[in-house]
């Protein structure tokens, strides 16, 4: 008897994971319309930092661009002047305090939300799979879909991830295993085949 | 006078009895080998090494890794990465690793499992970088650290923000945690590296490979790829791990030792039926052939309680030298045609059993060679010789094999004699400048030899490893960052917050020395020393304070230091949970009063080492263990003694020989010498070092190029007939040295090379100095002629 609970019970899990896979592919298929010769996304952006045992959210804002395939250049305006460059390999902070420049490197292969913000303006949502098992939700509003991680080690570093949008991903909400939240709102999101020669010398010298 | 009937009834009972043990033995061996299969392990080419008690402990727990740990990963790129799991699932479906080796369960690792001690404890912890950095840091540096994680994308947070504003612990986490890994339940892991996604399994074989089939395990990993090309022709695999070396190396090996066997078989029926008229002859050849390797095979199952394919590589030598001696039996019949089998043996036996008396000598100081390999084919090759002797004696009265077969085929043979020149005193006067021209000339060939010499080079690699396998294990290495399990440091003290506190002064010196490119794994790298915690929680909140107010002022609002009450670091309670699990067998424990502890480094490359040992000689309580150093000094001290021996058997060998054979003694002694020593000579112009196994071959070719010189020179009343003997003992010999310096296993390649060239050289020697007789003598060639 409890042979042919347990049989049933993983056969209706096997059905819902197999029709979550299917909402999920639709939901891929959807935000990753992107036209080839979209090379750059433009954007703003505004940050707010929900720290466990703070009343006060830490609220900061910016704009960024993206380059396909080549780096992400983050640059927060306010409060206080930060930029951020990743690609594949590195990750590089610049802060503007006090008059002065300083610059922090770190491993960007090893940071979820850069991978997702990289994989999500890229189009390369599929890969999300690996990290995460996604539960997604599409109606006339658009989509929204949430990201538990899947595996002991991005168990250690989050939650949940919640994705949401329309046309493009708007509104990103990452709970961390902390208990700490940041929620990211992406705004005025454009798309172009190339970029300024303006922007690509603030990418060689951030 | 013996009497010849009861003579030949008691041989025969003897010779019953003999087969009847070989019959056994044959039994008994192919069960040992149907039970254990055949030990094909690369550890028994390494050297034994004796540690003290706690380094051999430490050098034990890495071996067990090092030499029987596999790590299997295929990769996908990483456009396919969304398939990931089912590519997992359809390979896991239809592929196992090959049998005994056992998957390692991943499942009861947890990460936050482990991880909850080192949140309770977080404000004790702080990486060694940022600990040195921190006196150093401005306060514009030290704010940046606490806005940036507010106001930049992407920084993960493994505590409350508020309990760690500066991101230490973050920082101290990011660089314990798998880098970009990510540990699945089950036996597969996945990595992202290279572009590839990959996924992972790791697998322990038991211990000396017992059990494990080298073809099985080739095909199954060939089974491997066939799979993953089906399932996506873009993925690679790449297995890294000393059994699948072993076992690639084995598989060759074996392919190679069926192709050697079968050429030997036909080179040597054609040589016995080229050498003899007899039927008889060859099927006593073949006899003592295989009488002598079963016995062989036996002695080395009897001792070593292993029956290893590197050793039976070698021990293919053995064919020529059974034919060499069977040869020499028959030679002394064909002298006396008259005599029956059973007394030509008789006349035979003093010089047969000196032959074999110094085969074993020279095969039997190859025991003190501190390798395994080396010590069984000691064993192997003196019970072979030994098995072939007593087969010889009991059934050659038995060949029952007449005079008139024991005419040679190769009557023609002894011509050669008239072409091949003879230095002699008379030919000395005859022709001073030719003599002195072509001596001169010899001289100036292997002094320069001996000068070119590379004699520092302890020891060449024992064996090719394919390219594509070093490659591919180059690069898993350096995508997982493995650490050396040959070289790593101990660091020792009397109590573990000692021991503890040497490994911090270790790692300190790696910062402050800016060895960047290599990594430590140790115990204080997970759980600091008391000291150190005290000291860490003081830096942390001296830094907290000092930038309070600016960053309560960026944020509106006030931080205020994390009070929560931390409990106290505990040894013995971290090390017995789950969170010591990822370093657990680097801490050695207590031996007579002092506890230890490995400290492995990632990373090593060759210029560092120097630097490394002399951070282990600057620091109290640590040593840097290079185990491939000390093997390599352990294999220099043992060619020198082996070297020594050498020149111990020259020294009795002459003086023996003295005694027997008076001044004509040098015509025995002098071949070998001459041979073994132009070896070394003649191989350095082809910048091959003198190794360890130079010296082996040096005491083999002076063995048996003696037992060739012995039979030539004892027969050498014989006349030109005696030619016969020396051409066919050089061929079979050089026959049976030379094919194994063309297999692909261990030790063989440099051992046969050198062993054909000493005895090529002592036969060429053994005839230049031969004895004048009425054919050459007439035809003393001159070559001006």
């Amino acid at each position: 008897m409890l042979l042919k609970k347990t049989f049933f019970l993983r056969c209706l899990f096997v059905v819902l994971i197999a029709l979550m896979g299917t909402a999920y592919a639709s939901v891929a298929s959807d935000i990753t319309r992107l036209a080839t010769t979209d090379r750059v996304v433009r954007g703003t952006f505004k940050q707010s930092q929900y720290l466990l045992n703070v009343n006060k959210p830490f609220e900061s804002t910016g704009n960024f661009i993206f380059w396909r395939n080549k780096a992400m250049l983050w640059r927060t305006l306010e409060p206080i002047r930060t930029t951020t460059v990743y690609n594949n390999q590195e990750l590089s902070v610049y802060l503007y305090i006090n008059g002065e420049r300083i610059e922090q490197q770190a491993n960007a292969t090893t940071s979820l939300i850069n991978r997702l913000l990289w994989n999500l303006m890229a189009g390369n949502v599929d890969v999300l799979s690996l990290d995460f098992q996604v539960l997604s939700k599409f109606d006339s509003t658009g989509w929204e879909f949430v990201l538990y991680p899947n595996s002991s080690v991005t168990n250690l570093l989050i939650k949940r991830m919640t994705v949401r949008g329309n046309s493009f991903a708007e509104e990103i909400t990452v709970e961390y295993f902390s208990g700490d939240i940041t929620l990211l709102e992406l705004e005025n999101v454009t798309f172009s085949d190339k970029s300024t020669s303006l922007e690509e010398a603030e990418l060689d010298k951030p | 006078m013996i009497n010849h009937k009861s003579a030949s009834l008691s041989w025969k009972v003897v010779a019953g009895f003999w087969l009847l043990l070989v019959l056994l033995a044959t039994l008994f061996q192919i069960r040992f080998l149907s039970v254990n299969g055949i030990h094909h392990d690369l550890t028994a080419t390494r050297p034994k090494v004796v540690y003290e008690d706690v380094v051999a402990q430490a050098t034990d727990r890495l071996s067990y890794l090092h030499d029987y740990r596999t790590i299997f990963m295929v990769g996908f790129p990483v456009s396919h990465a969304q398939d990931f799991e089912s590519y997992v699932a359809r390979i896991n479906a239809k592929w196992s690793p090959p049998k005994p080796l056992e998957s390692i369960q991943w499942e009861a690792l947890d990460i936050n499992d482990s991880l909850s001690y080192y949140r309770s404890i977080s404000k004790s912890l702080m990486s060694m970088r940022d600990q040195l950095d921190a006196v150093n840091t401005t306060d514009e540096e030290l704010l940046a650290k606490g806005v940036a994680s507010l106001t930049t994308v992407g920084n993960n947070g493994y505590i409350a923000k508020v309990d760690d504003p500066l991101g230490f612990f973050a920082r101290w986490v990011q660089k314990r945690i798998p880098k970009s890994t990510i540990l699945t339940t089950g036996e597969t892991l996945k990595l992202y590296a290279d572009n590839y996604v990959w996924a992972m399994s790791f697998s322990q074989a038991p211990n000396d490979l017992k059990g494990v089939n080298p073809l099985a395990f080739i095909r199954s990993v060939e089974d491997l790829r066939e799979i993953v090309q089906e399932i996506n022709p873009e993925a690679q695999v790449l297995v890294r791990g000393q059994p699948y070396t072993s076992a690639v190396i084995a598989t060759q090996n074996i392919h190679d030792l069926l192709a050697v066997l079968i050429i030997l078989l036909i080179f040597f029926g054609f040589l016995a039926q080229r050498w003899t008229k007899s039927n008889v002859l060859p099927v006593l050849m073949l006899l003592c052939t295989v009488v002598g390797l079963i016995g062989a095979g036996c002695a080395s199952i009897v001792f070593f309680k292993e029956f290893t394919l590197w050793t039976l590589t070698l021990g293919v030598s053995f064919v020529g030298i059974c034919f060499m001696n069977v040869a020499y039996v028959s030679f002394i019949h064909h002298r006396h045609p008259t005599v029956s089998a059973q007394k030509c043996l008789e006349m035979a036996l003093p010089v047969l059993c000196w032959i074999t008396l110094i085969e074993c000598i020279s095969f039997g100081v190859i025991w003190f060679v501190p390798i395994p390999v080396w010590q069984e084919f000691s064993v192997f090759m003196i019970s072979a010789v030994i098995s072939c002797h007593i087969t010889l004696i009991v059934c050659y009265p038995l060949s029952r094999i007449a005079s008139d077969q024991q005419s040679f085929r190769n009557e023609r043979i002894d011509h050669i004699g008239r072409y091949w020149p003879r230095l002699s005193l008379k030919r000395w006067q005859k022709t001073p400048f030719d003599v002195l021209g072509y001596t001169m000339i010899t001289l100036f060939v292997i002094s320069t030899g001996f000068y070119l010499l590379e004699a520092d080079q302890a020891r060449t690699q024992p064996t090719e490893i394919p390219l594509s396998l070093q490659l591919d294990s180059a690069r898993v290495e350096q995508m997982l960052m493995l650490p050396s399990t040959q070289r790593f440091f101990m660091v020792s003290s009397g109590s573990v917050q000692e021991t503890l506190m040497n490994e911090e002064a270790l790692r300190m010196g790696f910062v402050q020395r800016r060895f960047s490119n290599m990594t430590t794994t140790c115990v204080s790298k997970w759980l600091p020393s008391n000291e150190r915690a005290d000291h860490v929680k003081k830096i942390r909140e001296e830094l907290f304070y000092r930038i309070q107010k600016p960053l309560n002022d960026i944020l509106g609002y006030d931080i205020k230091p994390n009070m929560n009450t931390q409990p106290p670091i505990n040894f013995d309670q971290w090390y017995n949970s789950n969170s010591s699990g990822p370093v657990r067998h680097l801490w050695l424990g207590e031996h007579h009063g002092r506890y230890s502890s490995i400290v492995q480094v990632a990373g090593i490359s060759e210029p560092m080492i120097p630097q490394l040992k002399a951070l282990g000689d600057a620091l109290s309580g640590v040593i840097f263990i290079d185990t491939i150093e000390t093997q390599n000094l352990a294999l220099n001290d043992s060619r020198f003694f082996i070297t020594g021996i050498y020149l111990l058997l020259v020294v009795t060998s002459i003086t023996l020989s003295l005694f027997h054979y008076g001044l004509d003694s040098w015509r025995i002694v002098f071949p070998p010498l001459g041979g073994s020593l132009g070896m070394i000579a003649i191989l350095s112009w082809f910048k091959i070092p003198f190794s360890l196994t130079s010296a082996i071959a040096l005491v083999v070719v002076y063995g048996v190029g003696m037992s060739i010189s012995l039979a030539y020179q004892t027969n050498r009343d014989y006349g030109a007939k005696n030619t016969i003997l020396l051409f066919f003992s050089a061929v079979a010999t050089l026959a049976s040295f030379g094919i194994i310096g063309l297999v692909d296993a261990p030790f063989t390649k440099c051992f046969g090379l050198n062993c054909t060239v000493g005895i090529l050289l002592t036969c060429c020697i053994t005839f230049l100095f031969r004895q004048a007789t009425q054919q050459n003598d007439k035809a003393d060639w001159n070559p001006r002629d």
